[in-house]
């Protein structure tokens, strides 16, 4: 991890109608960052993140990733990030190979760089033995496992994850979390939401979200400290107390 | 731009994979172009007849035979008593009652005038109006053959005819099915292409990997233009395939320029894929789209000329049917195929296919941009 | 096990009110749709476009020009003065047909029995060139007559036409069309209820409750009778204040028999989605399954009788048919359910048979 910014929010703001879903956040992400973003359900976290990968306008604010603005300049965004949603988002009646060269192809890779990170994705996340099996016959492991790998193959400088274990087992959620270490020691920025307090301990820093606005921010261990609490639970609950 | 070829390869792949659409897509066409093949061929004939004879001459049962050798009628019931036709007309079991009146044989001896009733069931009024046809001419036949015996009898009293000579031209017998069936043929290609596309899109959205394309560098008209193309492609083929059908059941011959029809078919795609488009922009679920969908295509259906005569409508409804882009399919696929029409005898209608499919598409691009934010 | 039911009859009524669009296009559609071919779909057929190629030019071959130009039928597209005009006219779809009457007519009319006149007529619209035929050929005969009065006919026919005098064919095409429109709307509404759920997941939530598959499908099926039953009532009225629609039998019947077609109807819509695996295919098979069975099979426009033997027999599994039958028969021809118990019999049994065959597959393709 450097001190080089990868994403950074001034005063970022989504409404909806009078309704703030995001307001006026301002934080900075460094290169090879594991950043979380804990928060409540309805806190704002998807909202964040849909702003940051261009699927959604600010209302008001800035941000940049990669030094792109989010405004102006998303298709440069997109080109340099991975996206993985709490829904996966696969195509069930895709086999797991079709679905990596369909989202390769998308990626913009040629043909042979699409045929060399098809064969490491499936070797690095273990997806060789049922590369030919339609997706919706995979377990809900495995499933996530594909989705994480669609989202790498084009080697993104920034991985924005939305719930990325939801429902999914503790083992396969530590062997995700494994390959988060992996990517972010290789220089990978990744920027995770969760609401599992135990997730949040993996991370380099967090900031803690409610009712739209970040009330707290640093690393696990400076919030424990501050707050005086042993968990990252405790100190979640006596924030929102507040 | 090439990353086009990855979406219509997805595609692909998902529909192979969908049997119940392949079915439909395939099966179902064959299936109903069968069906509507016979059906709107047939003739008026096998006619539910009761007859009543009230004079039970040999004349009388003259005329009786003449009706059934006449081969349209099919006289299923003899009632003597004129009052229980009703029942039969009620209960549906006759479409028509034939009532000869007592004394008829003597009447027409002694050159009287009789009455021959003909009730019929008006309901359909097509129907009922050719069947007074047949039955006018068997009976007018009938009269001429007796004329003829009264000839010698009176020259001074003979009718003079006019006979018309009549000549079909383009469609020497009357098959229904020549004209028909290529109407049909459009006509699934349109359901096909719009529902398809009209689906397609609200699809994704739905379960959600219209987002993760979102995500990527992928460009909307990217995703637009790789959506469509599969569509297009299965449209054509069913079309092929329906025509080659047409073609090898029906034996209907292409009497024109099959490249001239297959550029029509390319523009005429442009507007059924824009409506889809448009739908799927507009649609919030998967319902919601076949109902919309549906509504157009009834629309399309009804006011295309294919099956009611657009000429025969009152004007507002004619003008309302301009905007129809089926209309203007039908009017060609007719005339390439059974009178062999130049471009320049359709040219019309290619403009307004342009018109009409530029205008839709450009307007569903639009409101897909749109909705995309 | 009533009480079972209502919660399932709750929500979906809850579903279909809070989808306004749905509701609007299921209401508004079919009334809209009434409206506009109630006025623009006829069979009948007026201002035929013909040209008359008169190379007699006497008075007698004006008289019978006349027969066509003093009626709505025909409409003179043309005064021709050769052969040779009348194929580019008829490609160019500017006349439908050419009558030729040949030098000599007037003279022949005294001397010969017979005269012949030439009628050509564009073939490719097989529907309408009968229809010219045979107007042609009324027109003709009219003129016989004429010429003719002097001598009497012995055998005159005298038409009587039944439940519709003035051969209206809004009258037969109006009760169709409800009822193509009735069977398309309740098989698309029930095809996705069930698939909709398989597909969003919520109906495996419903069943690890102890809520049996009937209870399921009574309670998903008896909203959609209502909205439906509403929707053939709006209809209904639009078309009598409209059209004047005769209804000469009763409403009440009617609307009982319409309850048992919807119910069938609906069944159908019910076992494509037990059936199917996604919403898509439920909806493309319920469209397609319904369209165009519902118009060419019912009687809706074509005759069954006069359709060859194997679709006669196809078309008593088209429900429409029995309504068709019900509905023409209680508006046109006031006639009662005396004469109505079969196709009701048959509706119902139609019904409850899928209906059937949908609880017994629900499980099981719940797995599929």
């Amino acid at each position: 991890m450097n001190s080089e910014i990868s994403v950074k929010t001034s005063d970022l703001t989504r409404q909806f109608g009078r309704f703030k879903a995001v307001d006026r956040i301002s934080f900075e992400v460094y290169d090879g960052e594991i950043f979380g973003f804990l928060g409540a359900n309805g806190a704002g976290k998807t909202t964040t993140i849909r702003m940051l990968c261009g699927l959604l306008l600010p209302s008001s604010g800035k941000a940049w990733v990669e030094g792109f603005d989010v405004y102006k300049e998303t298709d440069s965004i997109k080109q340099n990030i991975g996206y993985m949603s709490q829904k996966f988002s696969l195509y069930e009646d895709l086999t797991v190979s079709e679905n990596i060269e369909f989202f390769g192809g998308v990626y913009g890779l040629t043909p042979r760089e699409l045929k060399t990170n098809r064969e490491k994705a499936l070797s690095d996340f273990g997806l060789e033995k049922v590369s030919t099996k339609l997706t919706r016959e995979l377990p809900l492991g495995w499933k996530q496992r594909l989705a994480l790998a669609c989202s790498l193959l084009h080697n993104p400088k920034v991985l924005f994850l939305d719930e990325p274990t939801g429902g999914v087992d503790p083992i396969s959620r530590r062997e995700f979390w494994q390959k988060i270490y992996e990517l972010a020691e290789a220089g990978t920025t990744v920027f995770v939401t969760t609401h599992y307090m135990d997730e949040v301990e993996y991370c380099n820093r967090v900031s803690i979200m409610h009712n739209g606005q970040i009330v707290s921010m640093g690393t696990p261990g400076e919030l424990k400290a501050r707050y005086e609490k042993e968990t990252i639970e405790d100190v979640f609950i006596h924030l929102i107390d507040k | 731009m090439f990353k086009i070829k990855y979406i219509i390869r997805k595609e692909f792949q998902q529909v192979r994979r969908d049997r119940a659409m392949l079915a439909i897509i395939f099966v179902l066409p064959i299936i109903q172009l069968l069906i509507l093949g016979y059906i709107i061929s047939s003739e008026v004939t096998n006619i539910s007849t009761a007859i009543c004879d009230m004079d039970n001459s040999s004349l009388s049962r003259g005329i009786i035979s003449r009706f059934e050798q006449s081969g349209y009628f099919n006289i299923n019931y003899y009632e003597q008593n004129r009052d229980n036709l009703r029942d039969y007309l009620n209960s549906g079991r006759i479409s028509v009652a034939i009532v000869l009146p007592p004394h008829l044989s003597e009447n027409l001896t002694n050159r009287q005038v009789s009455n021959i009733q003909v009730l019929l069931d008006g309901q359909d009024a097509n129907t009922a109006t050719i069947t007074l046809g047949y039955v006018n001419m068997i009976l007018r036949q009938f009269v001429e053959e007796k004329q003829q015996q009264y000839l010698s009898i009176d020259p001074a009293n003979v009718p003079h005819v006019i006979q018309p000579e009549t000549r079909v031209w383009y469609n020497p017998d009357l098959e229904y099915s020549d004209y028909m069936v290529p109407g049909i043929a459009v006509f699934l290609l349109t359901i096909v292409t719009s529902l398809l596309s009209a689906m397609g899109l609200v699809r994704e959205r739905e379960i959600g990997t219209l987002e993760q394309l979102l995500v990527t560098p992928l460009k909307k008209y990217e995703l637009l233009v790789g959506k469509i193309i599969p569509f297009a492609i299965l449209g054509f083929v069913e079309l092929a395939i329906a025509l080659a059908f047409a073609r090898v059941w029906y034996h209907i011959p292409m009497v024109g320029n099959l490249l001239l029809f297959a550029l029509f078919a390319v523009v005429y795609l442009f507007t059924t894929l824009g409506l889809g488009l448009f739908v799927s922009a507009t649609a919030h679920t998967q319902q919601q789209a076949l109902l919309l969908t549906w509504f157009f295509l009834v629309f399309m259906f009804l006011m295309s000329g294919f099956v009611f005569p657009i000429e025969n409508m009152p004007k507002p409804a004619q003008y309302i049917s301009y905007l129809n882009p089926m209309r203007y399919m039908i009017i060609v696929v007719r005339e390439i195929f059974i009178k062999g029409a130049k471009i320049y005898h359709i040219y019309w209608q290619g403009v307004a296919l342009v018109i009409f499919g530029g205008t839709i598409f450009s307007f569903a691009v639009l409101k897909f941009q749109q909705r995309m934010k | 096990m009533k009480s079972r039911i209502i919660p399932v009859i709750r929500k979906e009524l809850i579903h279909i009110l809070r989808d306004p669009r749905s509701l609007i296009i299921i209401f508004v559609m079919p009334t809209l749709m009434i409206l506009l071919f109630g006025y623009a779909i006829t069979f009948d057929i007026k201002d035929i476009k013909i040209a008359v190629l008169d190379q007699d030019r006497s008075q007698s071959s004006r008289q019978l020009i006349d027969k066509f130009t003093n009626t709505n039928y025909f409409q003179i597209a043309g005064e021709l003065t050769s052969r040779e005009q009348i194929e580019p006219k008829m490609k160019r779809r500017q006349i439908v047909a050419a009558v030729i009457i040949p030098s000599g007519f007037g003279r022949d009319l005294v001397s010969l029995p017979a005269s012949p006149v030439q009628i050509l007529i564009d073939g490719s619209n097989a529907n309408t060139a009968t229809i010219v035929i045979n107007y042609v050929t009324a027109a003709i005969n009219n003129y016989n007559l004429d010429i003719n009065r002097n001598i009497r006919i012995p055998v005159q026919v005298q038409p009587r036409i039944w439940y519709n005098p003035d051969l209206d064919s809004t009258n037969f095409i109006v009760p169709g069309l409800l009822a193509v429109l009735m069977m398309m709307i309740c098989a698309m509404l029930t095809s996705i209820t069930i698939s909709r759920e398989k597909e969003t997941g919520t109906m495996e939530q419903i069943l690890v409750s102890p809520i049996k598959s009937h209870e399921i499908i009574i309670g998903k099926v008896i909203p959609y009778i209502l909205v439906s039953f509403l929707v053939a009532s709006a209809v209904l009225m639009f078309a009598k204040i409209v059209f004047n629609v005769p209804v000469r039998g009763s409403l009440l019947l009617l609307a009982l028999l319409s309850l048992v077609f919807i119910y069938a109807s609906l069944s159908l819509g019910v076992l494509i989605s037990s059936r199917a695996k996604t919403q898509q295919v439920a909806l493309m098979l319920s469209l397609v399954g319904t369209l165009l069975p519902s118009i060419l099979l019912s009687g809706f426009i074509f005759p069954i009788f006069a359709m060859p033997k194997v679709l006669q027999y196809l078309s008593y599994i088209v429900p429409a048919k029995y309504y068709l039958v019900i509905v023409r028969g209680i508006l046109l021809k006031g006639i009662g359910f005396q004469y109505l118990y079969a196709p009701v019999i048959f509706l119902f049994i139609f019904g409850t048979l899928l209906l059937a065959i949908s609880m017994r597959n629900f499980k099981t393709n719940l797995e599929g």
